[in-house]
């Protein structure tokens, strides 16, 4: 491992702003690394090569005519293959769409991030239609993980992780269903945001299961995570970060049962020692974790299958044979099951309410059980059986995705072993509150992103 | 109670007709799979009771 980390966004952008370096020179180089050393972890499936070099060019044509530069001037960024780009036809990592026109605009997000100066640079890979916890994807290969290519980047964003732990791109867009920012981010080892439910815009990102799917960042560092948040979130200024000690303040308790079985030793030393470091001494528990998990599972089927089933009727062997059996068999499922399920993600939201209301303001719990599962002995222990990693991944993230609540993935450094990834939950609209404490954790050394030895420089 | 392994075939084979979906053989398999697991999932959530007052999540606001 290296120690040398490349510059995250917001320093990237403080350059171009100075005239240290300039917005074309930044693009370039980054087109160079995405070029030139992708190819060790597959991260990427297509540049913006052209595009993004105009973008740049314009962005030193600003600083040259003397006009203010907007946040993110030039810094460079990439999107999950299913996130629309003006003139490009969006593919969500099937084949299936290829023949779809190509997007009349970019997905809302974008838009906002392409308003603060940054530029798209590369769509990035996935997992089919985002259903899956891996990123193997029969069409565009597989992304491997940039700290051991002999293991899994974790998915179903996991192209936006890897290339960001990669040190390839100081930043990304994912989506996130069922835990497909927070598993891949965890097993990568970068920070990764899943934020509240309708609180940043879908508007041209390709659905997957509306009553779940969120978008959010990937980044190198808290204040690049943050920025890029609020810019998204449609704020015309970007908060300074919290004041030390400001987290202080706030309640800080860990998740027990479920969250606190079946993890691997280094997972639960990495638990004990963020607890310790935040003087974390309570407890809590939420009920029925298990049927919050099994929902999640059955309205996510239910939806995707649903979306899908006009186009599997026609060209379902245009599918990967994996997803299209998920699909079909989620499309089946009868509707008692689904409206069930629903309700009891009204009435899980009214639990999760009360620990808010009543016992904690941020709950912490392990992302994924441990370190990232080999690619040719993909399994994980569940109950003391080994069971598949590629459908079991989701143990801790799919109960938190039910109540739509705000959950940022925490890289955590106190091991010197893989990338382990922790889940910081917060009340519906309390990021901010998500920041702080990782603010304080990031200053203190705890938690960040370490640069594996395929690492780019931008 | 769980079904053999022809009653889940016939069950999904009927779910499909239902839908206006033929499915082909080398779809089942993987079909049937993914039917049992969502099966097990959905005994999972039977186990809750909900009042009559509990309504479904769609105009959801977390």
């Amino acid at each position: 491992m290296r120690d040398l980390s490349p510059p995250g966004a917001l320093e990237l952008a403080t350059s171009i702003r100075t005239g240290e370096r300039t917005a074309r020179d930044v693009v370039e180089a980054t087109l160079e690394t995405l070029s030139s050393k992708d190819r060790s972890i597959h991260s990427v499936t297509h540049l913006f090569s052209e595009e993004a070099c105009r973008q740049a060019d314009a962005v030193d044509a600003l600083r040259k005519r003397g006009e203010t530069l907007p946040p993110l001037a030039g810094v460079p960024f990439g999107v999950k293959d299913l996130f629309d780009i003006a003139d490009h036809v969006t593919t969500a990592g099937s084949i299936v769409l290829r023949s779809n026109p190509p997007a009349k605009q970019d997905a809302a997000v974008v838009q906002r991030l392409r308003q603060a100066g940054a530029i798209p640079v590369a769509t990035l890979n996935m997992d089919e239609f985002a259903y899956g916890f891996a990123t193997e994807n029969a069409h565009y290969g597989t992304t491997l993980n940039p700290h051991d290519t002999s293991r899994m980047a974790g998915g179903s964003s996991g192209g936006s992780a890897a290339a960001v732990a990669a040190g390839f791109l100081p930043l990304s867009l994912g989506s996130d269903t069922n835990g497909s920012i927070r598993i891949p981010a965890s097993l990568c080892g970068v920070w990764g945001l899943k934020p509240t439910f309708g609180r940043l815009p879908r508007e041209g990102a390709y659905p997957f299961a509306a009553s779940l799917d969120v978008v959010g960042p990937f980044a190198r560092n808290i204040s690049d995570l943050a920025a890029s948040f609020y810019i998204m979130d449609g704020g015309d200024r970007i908060p300074e970060p919290a004041v030390a000690g400001s987290w202080e303040t706030l309640r800080i308790a860990r998740l027990e049962d479920w969250f606190a079985d079946n993890l691997s030793e280094p997972m639960v030393r990495a638990l004990e020692s963020v607890c310790a470091a935040l003087d974390v001494t309570r407890t809590v528990s939420l009920p029925e974790v298990a049927i919050a998990r099994a929902s999640s599972f059955l309205i996510t089927a239910a939806e995707g299958g649903n979306l899908h089933l006009p186009r599997l009727k026609e060209q379902a062997d245009s599918y990967d044979p994996a997803t299209r059996d998920r699909l079909l068999a989620g499309a089946m499922l009868p509707a008692d099951t689904y409206l069930k399920a629903q309700r009891f993600r009204r009435w899980f939201r009214e639990q999760i309410h009360a620990v808010f209301r009543d016992e904690a303001d941020v709950l912490i719990a392990p992302a994924v059980m441990g370190e990232a599962p080999k690619l040719d002995e993909p399994t994980v222990t569940v109950g003391g059986k080994v069971v598949s990693a590629r459908a079991n991944l989701g143990l801790f993230t799919q109960p938190l995705s039910l109540p739509g609540v705000p959950v940022l993935t925490v890289p955590v450094l106190v091991s010197k072993g893989l990338p382990l990834g922790l889940q910081f939950v917060a009340a519906p609209g309390c990021e901010d509150k998500l920041f702080r404490v990782a603010w304080h954790l990031e200053r203190a050394g705890l938690a960040g992103c370490r640069l594996p030895k395929c690492a780019g420089t931008v | 109670m769980k079904e053999s392994q022809t009653d889940l075939t016939l069950l999904v084979q009927a779910r499909a007709a239902a839908i206006g979906l033929d499915l082909s053989d080398r779809c089942l398999p993987g079909v049937l799979t993914n039917t049992e697991l969502l099966g097990q999932y959905a005994d999972l959530l039977n186990r809750h009771v909900f009042s009559d007052e509990c309504e479904p999540a769609f105009e959801y606001v977390p």
